[in-house]
């Protein structure tokens, strides 16, 4: 029973550290039509800055983190101001977000005082507190739950400014449809800078929640980026709910394997491959459009 | 959808449009700029490696012709307007499989044959995701797939043999009379040319013509009798084909190579590549990898290692510029340079072969049956 | 217009970001550049080279080192001394380069040597030609000294990259990259010792041309870095190189092309197996070895987990450590291993608390370690034998990196450990700080020193026919090379591992922080491999 629970406390806690990198991914993707790369990439910059600040220079927490923020979505703003916005297509978004993460990267390197070496310890001010789970001989800290609230705030807040605000349906329109939302009157260069500087701050926000818990680190945040990414396959890089359960199995599968099967060597890190045939047989069996064009024309 | 084909077919010029007939003076010229091109081209290949020794090691060459290949085999992929994250996974199963069969005492001459032949089944596999999969689905299936050859095969089991540096491992070595950096050059050239070739004959014969007909319209494609699935996995499988080498090529190169060094994240690199080189284009993907890995390996020598951790930072810039200013890659900006040395007009400025139907975005998530707008 | 304008304005953007990178460089290095720069003008000859009466070259006081020409046997001592007495005039005045290869490059410092010389930044010796060298020369002549009009042989061209006045010395080291900021102190211990080899006077006569490079941890820039100073620059022999990732594949290739490289970091195991190569630390497995049986011994560790990189050193100390607690009737009881970017800190400890684990060891980096104890501090977990790990922990900022549910970590490491105060640490420690002040001292920082160490001594020993064959042979006739801090090393033909020795140490506190005391040591591992 107490594996059990600390399967599931474990779980959730990986989960939402996977369904939050995703979920920012998805945003970027169903309003824009982007694929993202360098959300990670991002995230560690104003992780970065905002660590520089407070552990560098002595700023206190929430400002250091709110420049980090701030950094971020100024990022977001400049990028579809000079880049996004001049390119044809989203595929030459795509490409371009892949060039900046690339460029992303290499800053964190290069900037010799950031010296990113193992990892550097970014802790909140509430890094010691926790709270105890009767029966899982386990505690939760309260960055974690902290985190864990942000996953639902996120997601609510996500469903809520997509469904029920006219920002939300106007990125849906111009998503959709360019053409019908500009006759409509949506000015997609209004639009625009608002999708890329909410996605770019979600990828600040993101990084200011895990590295408490991760270590702020380069390579381990946009290893965790990249996996998150196999995770949007589940919802198909539309759908929020899915995404987020998605993640939640992965970190599950994950977890699971290792506390009930932990000589099992590599199995942990099959799962999102196994979960993406697993979804891919699940559409094949149930029949899709793209099952009845193959029917169409024999092989 | 627009693409980008290498000469306009002839359906597509009309008498008014078509050019009027060229005159013998500018024909001369044209051949005579050919010509020399090709003569140029040749001796510079030929002569590199003396050509390049005063700014290092032929390993920088070495290095560059066969991230050449790698990229060659992502930008193939262009053809049928995908790309794929797996490459470095199919790299790392080619210099495993290398490894295993010197091990076996097998010649080389006997060793790359099998080599390709041992890349089809996992061609096969990605394939498959290629025939349910479009665009950034089938890129997130080949990254979900490069992760676990990583860090389930690679790291967790083939740790000890491939030549991943374990306790009983021994390193891969290069073929006799191919030990030198320099004759290891050639034998790599070759080889890349040889590629390069079957690629660009492919793409030039009808099995080319009905793969752009594939990339335009699929359904038109299935709908006048062909099977699109068997050319995607031709394809697919012809890109793996040259990944696989490419690993094995790359064991040779280093000798002993760390588990944990084909990493989904160098994948993401060498798409970069592709896509500066000009997705689908075979010379753009062989220039755009020679380039992008010989030239920092010169630079980090000639500066004796100043700026070595720089090579990210500098290829996302060169990335982005490309991005906005180059689109078509440095494909295109050899098409446009050539056009106007030959006296011709430049064409019109092509976006990227690499054409990913995104902005549907909904609509396409639809139609692979996967979740739809109504359900954010 | 805009558009041009845009596009003016990346280009300045970019290069102003460039200037940037090239001029920029932390504090430290700058300040360490400063000391070195200000001990380069101290060391500084007049101009002529070395006065007659200058017996350093002799036998030079190595820091800490007992390694006279007697402790390697089979040295031409007498060609030694012979050789030593008619040294060259090259200058004692060293090119004032940067201590950071990849990371400044003071022009300031270039043109203090004055050289144009083919040293790489952050090369400490002056190379042959360099312009006080030839100033030096074409000064008065002191006797030995070779005259512009030829004079007197001593020694020339005995071998590539070996001249009548240097030997170039190839080095590689992490000064960028994922692990850069850590990874420079791992080489600048190296470059202090062969930086101090030519302040007091060089290698009978000769000084040594270190061209120092950047791998930025990548085999692939390591290789790169590795061929161009062998074809292009002809050096002769490589030196002390602690990076893994370039150790490892530089093994075959300098088997096959017959180039020493003296003093590796021996991590990998490739390295062990290499006719050419000579590592100076001990191997994972030795270090489990030793780490398993102080355990079982005095803290009776019986129910052991380990969480480990996911690689085949990784295995094979879960493997090593297992065999021997077995020996004492323990068991380890599950093993993990541990990645950047999955759960397994978390479910790792989780596991150790429901199975009644009583030692965790482990073999991982410092920051995979410190998620793990911190792991365990917000879970209010801590083992009975608290943890322990292999030399990959020891670095002096781990302490306070994992915070007070670290303490009680035992860490293997392959010398003496830095409180201990022994002859040999002090005199390692003035080498090395004399010229990099702030360097983190840990297990590789030795392993650097002592292989420049052995590389210089075995050099000297040679005499004036310094080629790569006697430098390969001299090496496999080591015996008991001891330079104070701890192990005696012995290679012989085929038989590289020659560093069986560990030292323990550990976290405990110090007033209101956190360090590394010395614990156990030496333990000589006696269920090692022969070879």
């Amino acid at each position: 029973m107490t594996k059990l629970i600390q399967t599931l406390i474990i779980g959730l806690e990986y989960g939402c550290v996977y369904s939050l990198i995703a979920m920012g991914m998805v945003l970027v993707y169903r309003t824009t039509g982007v694929l993202n790369i360098a959300h990670g990439g991002i995230g560690v910059l104003a992780g970065f800055v905002a660590w520089d600040l407070d552990t560098l220079r002595g700023w206190p927490y929430y400002p250091a983190i709110a420049v980090g923020i701030l950094v971020a979505i100024t990022a977001g703003l400049l990028f579809e101001r000079f880049v996004v916005r001049r390119l044809a297509s989203p595929a030459l978004a795509t490409v371009a977000t892949l060039a900046l993460f690339l460029l992303l990267q290499g800053l964190v390197f290069v900037v010799p005082w950031w010296g990113n070496t193992w990892g550097q310890v970014f802790n909140t001010p509430f890094a010691d507190k926790k709270v105890s789970i009767p029966g899982a001989n386990y505690a939760v800290s309260w960055d974690q739950l902290i985190l864990f609230g942000s996953v639902l705030l996120f997601f609510g807040g996500l469903y809520f400014v997509l469904r029920r605000t006219r920002v939300g349906l106007a990125m849906r329109a111009v998503s959709d449809d360019p053409t019908a939302a500009r006759l409509m009157g949506i000015r997609q260069k209004l639009v625009a800078p608002v999708v890329w500087g909410l996605a770019f701050g979600i990828s600040g926000v993101t990084t200011m929640l895990l590295a408490p818990i991760l270590l702020l680190d380069n390579t381990s945040l946009t290893a965790f980026t990249l996996k998150a990414l196999t995770v949007t396959f589940v919802g198909g890089l539309v759908s929020l709910p899915l995404t987020v359960a998605g993640a939640m199995a992965l970190s599950m599968l994950e977890v699971s394997t290792q506390l009930y099967l932990p000589n099992t060597r590599g199995l942990s890190d099959a799962w999102p491959f196994i979960i993406l045939v697993v979804v891919l047989v699940a559409r094949f069996a149930r029949g899709t459009k793209a099952l009845e064009d193959t029917a169409v024309a024999p092989a | 959808m627009s693409t980008v084909m290498e000469r306009p077919s002839p359906s597509e010029l009309s008498p008014e449009t078509a050019p009027a007939a060229p005159r013998r003076s500018s024909l001369n010229r044209r051949g005579l700029l050919r010509g020399t091109g090709l003569f140029v081209l040749t001796a510079f290949v030929l002569t590199m490696p003396y050509d390049m020794k005063w700014a290092g090691s032929a390993f920088a060459l070495d290095y560059g012709v066969i991230i050449g290949m790698v990229v060659l085999s992502v930008s193939v992929l262009g053809w049928i307007g995908e790309f794929t994250l797996a490459v470095v996974a199919q790299m790392g199963f080619g210099l495993v499989v290398v490894n295993l069969l010197q091990d076996a005492g097998l010649p080389f001459l006997v060793i790359m044959p099998v080599v390709i032949i041992s890349s089809v089944p996992i061609s096969i596999l990605l394939g498959v995701f290629a025939l349910r999969l479009r665009g950034v689905y089938f890129a997130i299936a080949t990254l979900a797939f490069g992760y676990m050859a990583q860090k389930t095969f690679f790291q967790s089991y083939l740790g000890v043999q491939g030549g991943f540096g374990g306790t009983e491992s021994k390193a891969i070595s290069r073929p006799a009379g191919f030990t030198g950096s320099e004759s290891f050059y050639y034998l790599l050239m070759g080889s890349l040319l040889l590629m390069a070739l079957v690629c660009w004959a492919v793409n030039r014969s009808w099995i080319g013509t009905s793969l752009t007909a594939l990339r335009e319209s699929e359904a038109a494609f299935s709908v006048l009798g062909h099977s699109p699935g068997a050319y995607k996995l031709l394809t697919i499988c012809l890109s793996g084909a040259i990944a696989t080498v490419a690993g094995g090529y790359f064991g040779m190169l280093q000798g002993l190579v760390p588990s944990n060094y084909f990493q989904p994240a160098l994948a993401i690199l060498y798409f970069g590549f592709a896509v500066a080189g000009g997705m689908g284009s075979v010379a753009g993907a062989c220039v755009a990898g020679i380039g992008f890995g010989a030239i920092p390996k010169y630079f980090d020598s000639l500066s004796e290692g100043r700026f070595v951790g720089y090579d990210q930072f500098f290829v996302g810039i060169v990335a982005l510029a490309l991005v906005l200013w180059a689109p078509g890659g440095f494909a295109d900006i050899g098409r446009r340079v050539w056009r106007r040395l030959e006296g011709n007009a430049p064409p019109a400025p092509t976006v990227s072969p690499f054409e990913i139907d995104v902005r549907d975005a909904p609509a396409a998530a639809a139609e692979e049956g996967l979740a739809t707008v109504e359900s954010p | 217009m805009a558009f041009v304008g845009s596009r003016r304005l990346f280009v300045l953007l970019t290069a102003g970001l460039l200037t940037a990178a090239a001029c920029g460089g932390s504090a430290a290095q700058r300040a360490a550049l400063k000391v070195q720069s200000q001990n380069a003008g101290q060391a500084a000859a007049p101009a002529g080279g070395y006065s007659s009466g200058d017996t350093g070259a002799a036998a030079p006081a190595d820091s800490g080192s007992s390694a006279s020409p007697a402790a390697v046997p089979g040295a031409a001592s007498a060609g030694g001394s012979a050789g030593l007495s008619s040294g060259g005039s090259s200058s004692a005045t060293p090119s004032a380069g940067s201590p950071s290869a990849a990371k400044s490059n003071t022009p300031a410092a270039a043109s203090a040597s004055g050289s144009a010389s083919r040293s790489a930044a952050g090369s400490n010796a002056p190379a042959a030609g360099s312009a006080a060298g030839q100033a030096s020369s074409a000064g008065a002549p002191t006797p030995g000294a070779p005259t512009p009009g030829g004079g007197p042989a001593v020694g020339g061209a005995t071998d590539m990259g070996v001249t009548a006045n240097s030997i170039k010395v190839g080095h590689i080291g992490i000064y960028s990259g994922p692990v850069g900021s850590f990874g420079d102190d791992l080489s600048y211990a190296g470059r202090a010792k062969l930086q101090e080899i030519n302040d007091t006077g060089g290698i009978n006569g000769r000084k040594l041309d270190v061209l120092v490079r950047d791998d930025a941890w990548d085999g692939t820039k390591g290789m790169n870095a590795a061929r161009d100073l062998v074809e292009r620059e002809h050096i002769f022999a490589f030196c002390c190189i602690m990076s893994v990732n370039t150790s490892d594949p530089l093994t075959p290739y300098a088997d096959e092309h017959k180039i020493p490289h003296i003093g590796a970091d021996g991590w990998g195991e490739p390295q062990y197996k290499g006719q050419w190569t000579f590592p100076v630390s001990a191997s994972a497995v030795t270090e489990a070895h030793m780490l398993a049986k102080y355990q079982a011994e005095k803290q009776q560790a019986k129910r052991v987990a380990i969480l480990y990189i996911n690689n085949p050193t990784g295995r094979a100390y879960v493997k090593a450590y297992d065999e021997v607690i077995h020996k004492f009737g323990g068991e380890v009881v599950f093993s993990q291993p541990a990645t950047f970017d999955d759960p397994g800190t978390t479910t790792f400890i989780a596991q150790a608390r429901t199975q009644n684990i009583d030692t965790i060891s482990t073999y991982l980096d410092p920051g995979i370690f410190t998620r793990m104890v911190r792991e365990a501090a917000a879970q209010n977990y801590k083992p009975k034998n608290a943890f322990s790990g292999a030399a990959g922990l020891y670095f002096q900022v781990t302490p306070n990196f994992t915070g007070p549910n670290g303490e009680g970590t035992i860490a293997a490491t392959h010398w003496v450990t830095n409180d201990m105060d022994t002859p040999g640490y002090r005199a390692y420690k003035a080498v090395v700080e004399k010229y990099y002040p702030k360097i983190d001292h840990s297990t590789w920082t030795k392993a650097g020193f002592v292989g420049a160490t052995m590389f210089g001594n075995l050099l000297k020993s040679l005499g004036l026919e310094v080629t790569r064959q006697r430098l390969k042979d001299a090496a496999d006739r080591v015996t008991n090379f001891d330079t104070g801090l701890g192990p005696s090393l012995s290679w012989s033909p085929g038989h590289h591992r020659a560093n069986k020795t560990i030292y323990l140490a550990q976290i405990q506190r110090s007033g209101d922080k956190f360090e590394y005391k010395y614990i156990a040591g030496p333990l000589v591992d006696e269920f090692a491999e022969s070879n």
